[in-house]
Order: C-alpha cells, then structure tokens, then sequence
C-alpha cells in the first residue's frame, strides 16, 4: 500500500494548512457546494435574509449581464469558507462560456487570502497588472522590495513612530484634547510602554505583520490595537513603572487609564483610528495615491470597453487602505462617472472586521452573503465533503491532474480504487460511489459536533487530517496504532460495555481507549455482538474486519453474539444515491432552526462530572469536583442522617460512633490527583486512579442523577460499586478502627475507664475500684473539678491544672467510651446524640475486669501510636499522665512522711495508748481554759468533743488509709490520698476529709493547744510573782495563784507529752 | 425474628445488641435485672425504651437464636462460645437458624425480595416494598413497614445484600462466603473446578431462600461475580458443556460450566 503516497497527497494537496493554496485540480475535486447561504440586500445586518445555494448566488449576483454596479460583501467567521466560496465563483466564472464571461469585454482580478498582508497586496496587484500609474507602481515595488529586507525591530519602531507623531500631531479636539494627545504621545514614547507594544503580542508587532506578511503565509490579525495593550496585568504593570518614574505628562495620562477599563478602551479605539494613516506612511502611500490606483483602473478599463469583477479572498490586506478601495470600488459607473467602468466587487471579509467597518461599508454594498453553520453543517454537506477529500487523498494525484485538464467535470471525476478491508460506508455524487472508508456517517457527524470552532477548515485540519494521520502511521509502522485519535472525552454510552473493555487485560491501555472511542463515534457505543448470515461479525456495530485492519484483531464480544439475517444500516451499506448540489429549503425567508433541548441543571452536572471522571481515568487530569465525588463516597459507605451506609459498621464490630465520628470529615477521604487539598498519607478511604476506582464513581454518578436505582443497566453500576467496596471494605475498616482484625482491636473501653477513674481520684471523687456494675455506672459519670478544691501537695494541684488544660481531649475521650460503648440502630450519625442507651456491657465488664488485675495500673495498657485521633487520643493522655501521677504519689508520700514525723515529734509513737494519752490531756487543757474563760476557737474544741477513743480510732484509721506498704502502686496510693471518707469524729462538721487532711488537721491543732498552753502559761507566771500587801486582795491573788498553778501544772504536764 | 409467622420483626434487637447481649452472658450467668442493670448501665429503670430494647433482645437471643437460656433465674449461653468469637463465626450460626424455618416472616420476605431482582429498585420505600410484598405473597398478609426496616437490618448483617437509602442491593457475596468457607469442603474440593451443574444442585439446599432452580437471581449472581472479581471464586465457559446463566448484566459474564473455589474464601 501506498501509505506515504497517500499521506504526502493529503498534505500537499488535499489538505494544505491553509487550504486556500490547494492548487486548482485538488480545490475543484473536492469542493463542496455551499447550501444555505444567506443572502441580505444592502450593508445592514439587521435585514431578514434570504437564503440561496451557491449556484443561485453565482446565477444572481456574480453573473452581471446587465452591467449592474455590485459590491458584494462574503462575511463569515474565521474558517466557514468565504474564500473557499469566492475562489470557486472566481474559478466557475472564468469557465463560463462566453456568453457570461468574455475576457474580451470582463476583467477579472483576483486577490488571493494566502499574501494577504500589505505588502502581499501590492505584490498581488503589481503581479496582476492593475497598477497602470508607473510611479505608483514603482513606489509600491519600492516597498515591497525595502519592507521584504528591512530589519524588523527598526520596521517596528517606524511603526510605533508613525503612531507617536499621528497622536502628537493631533488637533483635532475630538477624542482628546490637544494638550491630551501631547501627553498621550509621551506615554507612548516610554521605553517600557514601547517595549510593551513591540512584543509578540503587542499592537506594533500585529501591526508589523499586517504590513509585512510572507507571502506564503495567511494573515490572521483583524485589530491592531486590543485592551490587552494597556489594560492587562502586565500592562498594569508598565503603567504602575510610568506612573512612579514616568516622564511627567506621561504620568498625568497614565492615571487616566490607571484601573479604568472605559478609559482603556477610549484609549484603543483612538489609536486604533490612526491605523490607517500609519501603514500609508510606513508604506509611503498616501489616500490619494490609493484611490488614484483604481480609479485609474476603471478609466483604463473603460476605454478598453472592459469591466471589472474583483474578487478578493480577504480583506485584511487592505488594512490603511480599505477605505479609499471601498470609496473607489463603490462609485457607481455612468453619470457623472460615465468615464469609470462597472465593477462587480466580491470581498470576504471576517464578521468581526466588518462590524469594525460597516458605518464604512453599510452605504455601499449591495449585497452581503453570510457564510453560517447552516451553510456546510448539515449531515449530507459534511459526508459528501468528507468523501470528495477522501476520494482525492487515496486517488492518484495523476489521475486528478489529467481530470481537471480535461474540464474538472463532476460527473467524471476519478474513483481512488482503494482496497477496503471490508464493505464500507461510502455517499454517492452525482453517480459516482465515494467511500468513507476509514471514517463512516456516524464518526463524520460526531467528530464535526465534537469541534469546538465547527467549521469546515476545522473539520478538515482537525478531523479528517488529524485521523487519517494516524491511520497511515499505523498502517506503515503497525506498532503503536493511535488511531482513531481521542478528539476529547467520547465516551460509550453503554458504560457497562466501556468499562468491561476497561478490565480487558487482553488490550494494552492504548488500544483500550482507541476501541473505545470507536465504538464511541463509528459504532453504536456498545461492544455486542453481531453476527449475520454471510459469516460477517460486527462489534458495537463496526465491522471486525475494519478492527483487524486497525490492529485490534483481539477484541472480542461483550456478551451474547444476535444472529441476524440480513444486513441493515450497518457500516458498508451505500445510501441513497444523492446529487452533489443540495437543494435550498422551500421557505427561502425563513431558515430551519436548530432544534437544540435545553441542558437542565442535572443534565449540565451529569455530563461536567463524567467528562471529569472520565478525563481523570484515561487522561490523567485532575479531578475538578473531588469534593462532591468524596461525599457521594461518605454517603455510600457512612450513610446520612437517617440512612445506613452500605457498610453495616455496627454488625460486623466497628462501633457506630467511631464509624460517625472517623469518616465525618470529608479529609477522611482522598482521591488520587483529587484538586482540593488533601493527605493522602492521612485519608481513611483512599481512592487511586484505576479502573475500579472510575467504575465505582461513575457508579455514584449514576445513582446520584437517577436518584435511585431504577434505571437501565443499574445493576451493572450496583455490581461495580460493590465489588469496589469489597475490595477496599477491609482496609477502610482496619483504617477507621486502626486495628487488623476485630479481636486485635484497641483496648479503648480499658482506656475509657481508666481516664475516668484517673479524673474521679485526682479531682477527689471516690470510686470503688472493684469490678462491679456500680464501679461502670460510677465511672460513666462526667467528673468535673471541684470548686473548693484544695489539695494537699502543690504537685497534685498541678495535675489538677494539666487535667483542666486537656479538657477537650478528656471530653474525646468520654464521649469515646460513653457513645463508642452505646449500641446504635440504624444511620451511625444517630450515635452522636443517643436517645436510646444499651450499652455493649460485655466489653466494659471485660475492661474493668482487666483494669481490676491490673490494680489499675495505665502503665499496663500503654501503647505506641504514631497517630493522635479519636481512638488514639485517650491512650496519649494516659501516657501523658503516668509519669505526673507517680510523681504526684510520691510527691503525696513524702507529705505523709513529713507530718507523721511531726506528729511522732509531738506524740512521740503514734500508738493507740499515746494518741489515747495526748488527746486526753487536750481534753483536759480545753476543760482548764474553758473552766478559766480562757478563749479557744470553737471549731478546735468541738474536734475534741467526742470521746477520746472515738477520736483516737479516727486518726489511727487516717494513718492506716495512707500508709500503703507497696510504693509502687501508684493507683493504689493516689486513691488513698483521694479518699474523702475520714475524720475526726462522725459528728465533725468537717468530715468527708481524705487522710491526710485529718492527719494535717491533727497535726495543726496540736500545735495550736501548745501555743496557746505556752501562751497561758507565761501568763501564770507573771501572775504568780508579786502580790500588792492589802489584805483582802492579797487573799483573792493567793486565791488565783493556786488556780494558777493548777493551769500551769497542766500545762506542764502538757509540754512534757 | 426467625420463628415466628406473623412476626412484626422489631427493629430494636438488631443484630449488634444481641450479639453484645449474648456476649454478655457468656462471661457470666447472670440474672434479667442484673444484666437489665449493667447493659444500661443503671438507666433500664428510667429509660423503659433502654428496657424493651434489652427484653427483645433476650427474646430473639432465647426464642429465635437457641444461644442463651433462662435456668433458675439466670440467663446462662447454651452454645459453643466459639460462635460468639467474632460477629463473622455469630453471623453464620445466625444464618442457619435465620433460613432454616421457611414458614417464618423472616424468610418468606427474604425470598421474596431476592426473587424480585431488580423489580424492588423500582419499588421505591420500604413501604411500599412491604406493601407489594403483601399483596404478592398471601401469606405475608399483614406484613408493614417497620416490619421492612427490621428485616433490612439483618438481611443486610446475613449477607443478603448492601444497604443503600431505601434499598438494599441485592449481592450475597458475604452470605455465598459464609456457607462456601463452611461447607463447600464437604462435598467438593478447593481449588478443583465443579461443573457448575453440579454447583447448583448443591448449593441449592444450602440457600433455601433463593430459586436456583431457574435463571439465577440477581442476588445469588451479583454475589458469585463479586467473589469472582475478588479471586475467591472463578468461572470457565467450556463449550459443549452444561452451562448455568447468572443473571444477565450488561458487561459481566453471564454464564459458566465450571466454577472453581478458592480455598481462601475461607478466611
């Protein structure tokens, strides 16, 4: 085959990158004639049009029998095929016969789209002889030979002079007020304004091409000047730079347009009216010389007794002289102007150049025709076009050659023979039978809708060049087929099918995606099966034989193979027959509207999250709408607030709050190259970019739009999501319980209960540390700091304080054991605020059962954790306390040593007969002082006001309480010590008092009895030295000093205990 | 739950209550107050929902399950505590008791809604599912919503299927796993392909609450598919020989003549 021949026929001559440089053998057997062309009378736009085949516009209006003035505007946007249009009634004008055209009595002149610059218009028409004036002629010459060897940065600096002195020159008051322009000028003259406007981009540099052009190149510049040249960030930029250290008129103007688009845009449509003047003067032709150029033209052509068609592909070359042409071109001949010829003037100009120019143009045309969609969009337009250019690409170029020598009849036109691998589509013209082949109906009309600029050069450069592209490249190296190439994200419609085709392991990933878009765009967008009578197998619709061609040799059927028959409207089958020329619609007045349903809301998102979906699995882009994708995900496996997730978390052992609590943020959930920021190290549920992954978000999709599952193939999308769900169901539950298995979960109920015993002790409530129902209940409780907390060592006050720091923790923590612990129906969002508690008992009395062989001990139930979460954040807290709660019993066994110490200092042995001892002698002090009206607090008194047993016992059952023979039993000691059930005496108004606040007590009021028995004592003493010699009184002191001595024996007695 | 017919199928004793309940007992026999007091934890006296939910608890595990029993005022579990190791080894003893008695509310429903296959999508709320039950299956007469939402909660904890919104997709891969990890051994060996004839004939007794008579239903299928695309089980299709056809879902396969069971279904 020839492969090579067939590529380089497509590049050199069918498909040019611009088409326009086809030569004429190539333009004429593949054109393809306009329908629909709307037609207005006038220059208005604003007309009702009529609509005419290209043959009626060539009878009407090119065809000027009668001499008529004409100047017919082709309008279009870029790409629709005005020059296409033109060049072909250019090319059948000519080969009219002579009673239309008569070179005798017609001129033609054609001005070609391809050296559509400035210069390539002179070139073009110097070429074309139009140019009579001699030193006109050489003016032009002169510039096209100097603009062809000038430097383009001095070119470009003439151009940006050109502009600066038109601005500084002008007076006019009109746009700008003279003193204005002045500072205008300035601006401009800034080296960084100037090197702004001479960029690639820049207005100079546009301005330069629209001078310059090569010759072999099609200019595309329509505005010199654009907002972008002053208002775009990087503009703003320049303009900030003028604006500090700008010449200062330039920074008077620059504030102007500083952050004011009304006044950039002001700025852009001034200068933009100088263009004119500025290419006559880089060109050195002035108005009058234009004009003169084809005024000139009509006297010659008149005497010659010839008129003039002008044909002229583009009008952008004309730019600086398009008004002087429209003026000349638009006088009308006979009159006053008996001396000029007629012209029929045919100009394709681009929409957007002519709304620039129509208060120019609108008085002087005649006629406009608008090249639309409707124009070439239509099925059969698009596929008899598709075969004319296929037909040329595979026939031999001789053999078009020699056809258009011989008159470029239609009718004749050569069949490339190529060998088909299979019976194939094919369109028949005028009796001539094209193929398709490699494309076929459907693909033809789905690639041209998949273009987003939908034109005929586009559908050629884009669809039937890129494609064939690869077909030929995969047919000569047969190695790495590319073809069809994916034109975006196409996808099967029968997602069932597409996906299978995604789990063939059978099909590289490449060939996967390339029989996808086939069955997408050839086929019917299924992968089934058919088989007919004659042996001949069609998958999706597309011939086998077409996909062995293709390198797809391996694919097989998805499901069941039909039977049929006879072949119907599959892909090999000719159409009925067709005539090249389409046919206007009946109704020339009013064309057919598109009949286009609107997209609704959910139709819109449909298809933004399967295109995304999908680009993300096959293209490797980034998923834009992760965030709804990982709530669909959350909704699925979590559920919502009234309705359980596919996970039934609480049955298979992962309490329903955890569940609630681990998959509640959507951080929790992390798509591979997701856009919104996320850790994947962090995430719960991880998503990676694989086809399983694809399935089961499409999966979601589905069900989100349908909003159930009752719709067609929901099974297929039910049996992808949950064999995605069960494939990740256990690790997403390891994750969210961090545990492998259900018995190696983490002890949470032991470290639930043990935070909560730990609270209950360090803020002193106490807590029966046996395995008990009660024990649970008690420890169920939230344990608040108390208000009149005080404690005995600064140590524990500091626990208490670190205790306070971590209340959010702690408050994690008993929600954890509280809710994590509570049995949930249903939804798992309902375990955050439960209404119902029944309790999973079994764990709690196995934890406390635990924490009871452990003596409590946290040390015994410690583990590392990497993580710091809900589950882990009660074990960091136990760890946290352990060393403060040693370091607290310790702290707390050194204060009992101390105060035993001082006790024994003042008791000596703390044995029961000693204390039995001491505390009667106290009773017997405070019966002295009492008896005496010697003062004693109240609440000091009333300590020692039961029995002397009775307080004895109480202060032996405080020491006991606290002297804990093992030291190493910190739990042990720290419930001791937190044990508020001591005092002196049942009746003691201050009872409910750990041991050592007793023991401390004790302590303080013994030494309070001593001073206040040193304190009496002194008193005696002082008493009892003197006596005042009176009788009577000395009688009442010696009365006193018995009773003092009393006292002071007692107190004697006292100080030797 | 699984006895009884009619049976209003209490939502309240779900499967992860009796289990803990059952849990319970097995520490320690223990009596109707005392467990009342420790599963509420104290609250069984003021809260009279915390109650009932712990007596229908008891009922379905006493009178439905056979685990526990009451002997001399205590609750005590009559079982191997095996079945209590996890709510997998709880699951399948509880799959025994649920599908043993075809009379029972309970499985009449189930094989009735795994014989609807994907006709139950359409049927929107559990109301209506039960009302389309009803009239379908004389013997369900009476059969209400919440009798629908109390079965969902173990015909999902069973393996019948994925609770999603008001529907329970029908997928017994977790159901297929339990019996084939239990008693596929006895009759055939892992890893050796079956004809999947003789599968069928097998399996057939083993789920009694699904027809597989005829065309597979789509819950038995979707099952066998998803244990397929896990490696756990694997279809051939060999030509002329006996086929048996899943139920047919675009893109999936759709028939086999042999299946071969991995040994690690059993883990």
């Amino acid at each position: 085959m020839n492969w090579d021949r067939y590529r380089s026929v497509m590049e050199q001559y069918a498909i040019k990158t611009d088409d326009m440089a086809t030569e004429d053998a190539y333009f004429m057997a593949t054109h393809m004639p306009f329908a629909l062309l709307e037609v207005y009378e006038g220059g208005q736009t604003t007309a009702k049009p009529s609509y005419k085949t290209e043959s009626q516009i060539f009878d009407e209006l090119i065809c000027n029998p009668s001499n008529l003035h004409r100047m017919i505007i082709v309008r279009g946007n870029n790409g629709t095929g005005k020059s296409h249009l033109i060049r072909y009634m250019k090319a059948k004008l000519e080969n009219s016969p002579s009673t239309i055209y008569n070179p005798k009595t017609e001129q033609i002149i054609f001005l070609r789209r391809l050296n559509n610059s400035v210069r390539g218009v002179f070139s073009q028409l110097l070429d074309q002889d139009v140019i009579r004036d001699q030193d006109v002629a050489e003016k032009m010459r002169r510039f096209v030979k100097s603009s062809e060897s000038k430097d383009e940065a001095s070119f470009k600096t003439e151009i940006l002079f050109a502009y600066i002195a038109a601005v500084a020159n002008d007076k006019s008051n009109t746009v700008y007020k003279a003193v204005y322009c002045r500072n205008i000028a300035q601006y401009l003259s800034d080296s960084r304004v100037q090197d702004h406007l001479m960029r690639e981009d820049g207005a100079i540099s546009r301005c330069y091409r629209v001078i310059t052009t090569p010759s072999d190149q099609v200019l595309k510049e329509t505005r010199i000047f654009t907002e972008d040249d002053f208002g775009s960030k990087e503009a703003k930029k320049v303009n900030r730079t003028v604006k500090r250290d700008g010449n200062p008129d330039a920074q008077d103007f620059v504030q102007t347009i500083f952050n004011d688009d009304d006044e950039v845009v002001k700025l852009v449509d001034y200068l933009s009216r100088f263009t004119g003047s500025v290419v006559q003067r880089c060109a050195d032709i002035s108005s009058e010389t234009t004009k003169s150029v084809f005024e000139q033209l009509r006297r010659d052509l008149k005497k010659q007794g010839k008129n003039l068609t002008l044909f002229i592909e583009d009008f952008t070359g004309f730019t600086g002289i398009d008004s002087e042409l429209i003026t000349v071109l638009s006088t009308e001949h006979g009159g006053d102007y008996d001396y000029l010829c007629r012209v029929t003037a045919i100009i394709g100009i681009t929409d957007g150049y002519y709304d620039q120019f129509k208060d120019n143009f609108k008085d002087r045309v005649t006629h406009q025709i608008s090249v639309t969609e409707r124009s070439f969009g239509t099925s059969d337009f698009l596929e008899q076009m598709s075969a004319l250019y296929l037909n040329a690409i595979f026939s031999s170029p001789d053999d078009i050659h020699s056809w258009y020598k011989s008159g470029a009849d239609i009718n004749k036109l050569p069949q490339s023979g190529f060998a088909l691998p299979c019976e194939w589509e094919s369109v028949s013209i005028n009796g001539c039978t094209l193929s398709l082949f490699p494309f076929n109906k459907a693909s033809i009309n789905k690639l041209y809708n998949l273009l987003p600029v939908k034109t005929p050069r586009m559908f050629l450069r884009d669809v039937i060049k890129r494609q064939l592209k690869e077909y030929f490249d995969g047919k000569e190296y047969g190695d790495e087929w590319k073809f069809p190439y994916n034109p975006g994200s196409v996808q099967m419609t029968n997602g069932p099918h597409s996906s299978a085709i995604d789990r063939n392991d059978n099909l590289s990933l490449d060939d996967q995606q390339r029989l996808k878009v086939l069955l997408a765009v050839w086929g019917d967008g299924s992968a089934s099966g058919v088989k007919y009578a004659d042996g001949s197998l069609f998958i999706g619709g597309v011939n086998k034989k077409f996909l062995n061609d293709i390198g797809l040799a391996q694919v097989s059927t998805i499901g069941e193979i039909e039977i049929r028959e006879v072949q119907s409207l599959q892909v090999g089958v000719s159409s009925q027959e067709q005539e090249l020329e389409p046919q206007p619609v009946i109704d020339e007045k009013k064309a057919p509207e598109p009949t286009k349903q609107k997209e609704t809301p959910e139709e819109r998102n449909y298809r933004r999250w399967m295109d995304d979906i999908s680009s993300w699995y096959s293209s490797k882009t980034s998923l834009q709408y992760d965030d709804t994708y990982r709530t669909w995900i959350k909704v699925f496996l979590v559920g919502n607030n009234n309705q359980c997730g596919a996970i039934n978390w609480q049955d298979i052992g992962i309490p329903a709050y955890i569940a609630n609590e681990r998959l509640s943020n959507l951080a929790s959930f992390y798509i591979q190259d997701q856009s919104n920021n996320g850790r994947e190290d962090r995430a719960l549920v991880y998503v990676p970019r694989n086809v399983e992954s694809r399935d089961m978000l499409i999966a979601l999709l589905e069900h989100q739009y349908h909003k159930n599952w009752d719709f067609k193939d929901s099974t297929y999308y039910q049996q992808r999501l949950i064999t995605w769900l069960e494939k990740n169901k256990r690790t997403i539950c390891q994750k969210v319980m961090q545990a492998e298995n259900y018995t190696v979960r983490m002890p949470i109920a032991v470290w639930g209960l043990e935070l909560q015993f730990i609270k209950a002790i360090v803020y002193g409530y106490a807590v029966d540390r046996t395995p008990k129902t009660e024990t649970i209940i008690r420890l169920f409780e939230n344990f608040t700091p108390k208000q009149d907390g005080n404690y005995s060592t600064k140590e524990w006050a500091d626990l208490v304080s670190f205790l306070k720091s971590k209340e959010a923790e702690l408050d994690s923590a008993y929600d954890l054991l509280i809710k994590g612990h509570n049995s949930t129906m249903g939804a798992v969002a309902g375990s955050k605020d439960p209404r119902t508690f029944v309790y999973h008992a079994d764990e709690l009395l196995q934890a406390i059962q635990e924490l009871f062989k452990a003596k409590w001990n946290p040390a015994r139930f410690l583990q590392d954790t990497t993580d710091k979460n809900l589950l882990t954040t009660p074990v960091a807290l136990l760890k946290d306390l352990e060393a403060r709660l040693s370091t607290v019993a310790d702290a707390e066994q050194l204060h009992f040593k101390n105060t035993k110490a001082k006790l024994e200092e003042l008791i000596g042995d703390l044995s029961e007969a000693n204390l039995l001892e001491v505390i009667n002698a106290v009773k017997s002090l405070l019966s002295v002082f009492n008896q005496n009206g010697i003062p004693v607090k109240s609440a000091l008194s009333d300590r020692f006001h039961n029995a002397p047993i009775e307080i004895t016992q109480n202060i032996l059952k405080a020491l006991a309480a606290v002297d804990i023979k093992d030291e190493n039993d910190t739990m042990a000691i720290l419930s001791a010590y937190s044990n508020q059930s001591y005092s002196f005496t049942p009746s003691d108004s201050e009872n409910n008092k750990t041991a050592m606040e007793v023991l401390t007590r004790f302590q303080q009021d013994l030494l309070e009895i001593e001073r206040l028995a040193q304190q009496e004592e002194k008193k005696a003493k002082a008493a009892m030295s003197g006596f005042s010699g009176d009788d009577a009184t000395d009688q009442i002191a010696e009365a006193a000093k018995s009773k003092l001595e009393s006292i002071y024996d007692t107190v004697e007695a006292w100080e030797v205990i | 739950m699984f006895t009884k017919h009619p049976d209003n199928m209490r939502m309240e004793p779900t499967p992860e209550r009796v289990y803990s309940i059952c849990r319970l007992i097995s520490q320690n026999s223990i009596s109707k107050n005392d467990l009342k007091e420790l599963v509420s934890l104290g609250k069984s006296n003021t809260s009279s929902s915390s109650s009932s939910i712990i007596n229908y608890s008891l009922d379905v595990a006493e009178k439905d399950l056979d685990v526990i029993r009451l002997k001399d005022g205590k609750y005590s579990i009559v079982v191997d505590p095996v079945i209590l190791n996890s709510p997998q080894s709880f699951r399948q003893y509880v799959a025994k008791k649920a599908f043993s008695d075809e009379d029972s509310t309970f499985f009449m429903f189930s094989r009735w809604y795994i014989s609807k296959n994907e006709e139950v999508f359409a049927l929107g709320s559990w109301e209506v599912q039960s009302k389309t039950a009803e009239r379908e299956i004389s013997k369900l007469k009476g059969i209400d919503e919440n009798a629908a939402l109390g079965w969902r909660f173990w015909a999902a904890f069973l393996g019948l299927g994925y609770l999603n919104e008001t529907t329970l997709i029908p997928n017994m891969k977790t159901r297929i796993q339990d019996v084939l990890a239990s008693s596929f051994s006895k009759q055939f060996n892992f890893n050796e392909p079956v004809r999947a004839m003789d599968f069928i004939n097998w399996a057939d007794s083993l789920f009694p609450e699904c027809d597989l008579k005829n065309r597979l239903p789509l819950a038995f299928s979707a099952g066998l598919r998803t244990l397929s695309e896990l490696g756990l089980i694997a279809f051939d299709l060999k030509k002329d020989t006996d086929k048996i056809s899943l139920y047919k879902v675009e893109g999936e396969i759709n028939e086999f003549s042999h299946i071969t069971v991995a040994k690690e279904v059993q883990e």
